[in-house]
């Protein structure tokens, strides 16, 4: 295995923008990763029901800010995620990019494969991983598979599945703001708190270094729930159907620039880590 | 998390009650209708005085809640119909408010309550109503017209943005918070982060739909505690550690560091002067549902 850093993950909260009117600030992000390795760039549209339509969007969107080589991914069942092929296809790749669709049909059709295996290594080796809107919420160990938006938390009407485990304690929820699913996510932290709960606005990302920090980029906000000072959650005691107590979350709302700490659980507003980096604490 | 208040409260001894509301309160009677029978209870040995002030419709609003409070056993269900300041200052409309009257706020526009009464003879007799111990009601705007400031405009389902925010002053029966209605429905927490980001001495209440809390005197401060099916969510900003509020664009969406956030469900209660979520009682935690069917 090679001794290099791991490649950063960026993570989207959906409905970024693609077309070349927009500032496709984090598509451009994607790119300056992809073009420090000389590398290509594959769109997995595993999550999708559309693959060809989405693949293609992408392939146009990123060939249109200079990427030479852009691949698709087109997965649609399990066997083809042990094809040799398939797997070729990803051995000069530097940047894997998940679009949206459901996150259920990512992890069950290549969980646990030779792809997949494939996926880690180029991440080991220091390629990126992005993954928006379902391609985001699989990014964790454990993710939001299924809940009401526009609906506080209840116990009843949560869904959690393990994710693809690039990410460990948290978990990540998107179109945030846009589908109020602060409840959701709120559940699912008290679930367990030892989960961070990260809530990502549509045209926004985290930017996630070494497993370790990042930083948020994007329109949007980015919501953080600690639940670390939870200090009475009415979880097990009540009927399923009840809405839920969760006393003393902690909440940051963080935005374009700001920094979080995720080893510390700390924000780090533009402020603070300009604060920080002059003692060279922070080098991103 | 403990969440000790820097600074002290402006005490208050106000006697009264309020009973706020989230919107779409249950009324049908084959359903738990926990908020309007909470209504009733306050009004059962007086009169129930329907104020629609808020509202373009009404007559609608109040056959409505007409037929629920007689439903409920209410005997003197009473129209308040404030259209115009003059009406605020009728004689006739001022007299309805006897010292027995429960007064309820329908929803509607927050701002034709506290432009058409703010300040009136109506209005006065309420507050006095008030402070010597009656009951305020207000269902969505009239939810959001209670506190001393109130959210007027902002929109939902995005994150809080510096120029989104429109707030004005409210009626002023509860200090030191600023209220939000179809709180979970309308994703409604971008713009009430915001409004408490303006100024972290307001705590914001969010209160989901067919959700209310009950305001009342506790000691020297105020507690509240939660009926119904919803959440309600204290967005309390003492600690906020750093916002962007200040030096950002107005159009940038909002930095806000170290909000702490208390989600209560039914029969919880909260401290509004330390500021502190209490949950509910053990021996309401198993079996509040059947009791409140009853």
């Amino acid at each position: 295995m090679s001794r290099k850093q791991k490649g950063p993950l960026i993570i989207i909260g959906g409905r970024e923008e693609l077309a070349e009117s927009g500032k496709r600030i984090i598509l451009k992000e994607v790119t300056q990763c992809v073009s420090q390795h000389k590398k290509g760039l594959v769109i997995v549209t595993v999550a999708t029901n559309l693959p060809e339509e989405i693949g293609a969007d992408y392939v146009r969107a990123f060939m249109s800010l200079g990427i030479r080589h852009v691949e698709v991914l087109d997965i649609r069942t399990r066997d083809q995620a042990f094809d040799a092929d398939n797997i070729q296809l990803l051995s000069d790749a530097c940047a894997i990019y998940f679009t949206g669709g459901d996150q259920l049909r990512i992890t069950s059709q290549i969980g646990g494969t030779p792809l997949f295996q494939r996926m880690l290594e180029i991440h080991q080796e220091g390629g990126v991983i992005a993954g928006t809107s379902a391609g985001a919420a699989a990014v964790p160990d454990t993710m939001l598979i299924s809940g009401d938006g526009k609906e506080s938390p209840r116990v009843a009407s949560l869904g959690m599945a393990p994710g693809l485990g690039l990410l460990k304690g948290v978990v990540v929820d998107s179109h945030f703001a846009e589908r109020g699913r602060l409840g959701r996510l709120l559940g699912a932290v008290a679930q367990n708190p030892s989960n961070l709960g990260i809530g990502i606005d549509e045209n926004t990302a985290i930017v996630v270094e070494n497993e370790q920090r990042f930083r948020v980029l994007g329109s949007g906000a980015v919501y953080i729930i600690d639940g670390q000072h939870i200090s009475y959650s009415s979880l097990s005691e009540e009927d399923p159907q009840g809405s839920m107590s969760i006393h003393g979350t902690q909440l940051h709302v963080l935005t374009a620039g700001d920094r979080y700490d995720l080893l510390q659980r700390q924000p780090l507003p533009p402020r603070k880590w300009k604060a920080a980096q002059q003692h060279q604490e922070f080098t991103l | 998390m403990s969440t000790k208040r820097l600074g002290k409260p402006r005490p208050s001894k106000t006697k009264g009650r309020l009973i706020i509301i989230g919107g779409r309160e249950e009324k049908r009677p084959d359903r738990d209708r926990h908020i309007v029978e909470e209504v009733a209870k306050a009004a059962h040995n007086g009169r129930l005085i329907v104020l629609t002030a808020a509202t373009q419709l009404p007559e609608e609003l109040w056959e409505d809640y007409r037929k629920v409070f007689k439903e409920l056993g209410v005997k003197n269900v009473e129209l308040l119909d404030v259209r115009t300041r003059e009406d605020a200052y009728d004689p006739k409309n001022v007299e309805k408010l006897t010292d027995d009257a429960v007064v309820f706020f329908t929803g509607g526009d927050q701002l034709r309550i506290t432009s058409q009464i703010g300040d009136s003879l109506v209005f006065r007799r309420m507050r006095d109503l008030y402070e010597n111990g009656g009951v305020i009601c207000g269902t969505s705007a009239g939810a959001a017209a209670a506190p001393e400031t109130m959210l007027i405009a902002g929109p939902s389902d995005e994150s809080g943005r510096v120029s989104a925010l429109d707030m004005a002053p409210g009626l002023g029966f509860i200090d030191n918070v600023v209220i939000d209605s179809h709180f979970a429905e309308r994703g409604r927490m971008g713009r009430l982060l915001g409004a408490v980001a303006q100024n972290p001495r307001n705590l914001g209440l969010g209160i989901d739909e067919n959700t209310a809390i009950v305001v009342e005197q506790n000691g020297n401060g105020k507690r509240f505690r939660v009926i119904g099916d919803g959440a309600v969510y204290v967005v309390d900003g003492t600690h906020i550690s750093y916002s962007s509020l200040s030096d950002r664009n107005a159009e940038g969406v909002l930095t806000i560091c170290n909000v702490i956030l208390n989600v209560l469900g039914a029969q919880d209660e909260y401290d509004l002067s330390k500021r502190l979520a209490l949950p509910r009682k053990p021996e309401q935690r198993n079996g509040s549902k059947k009791k409140s069917k009853s």
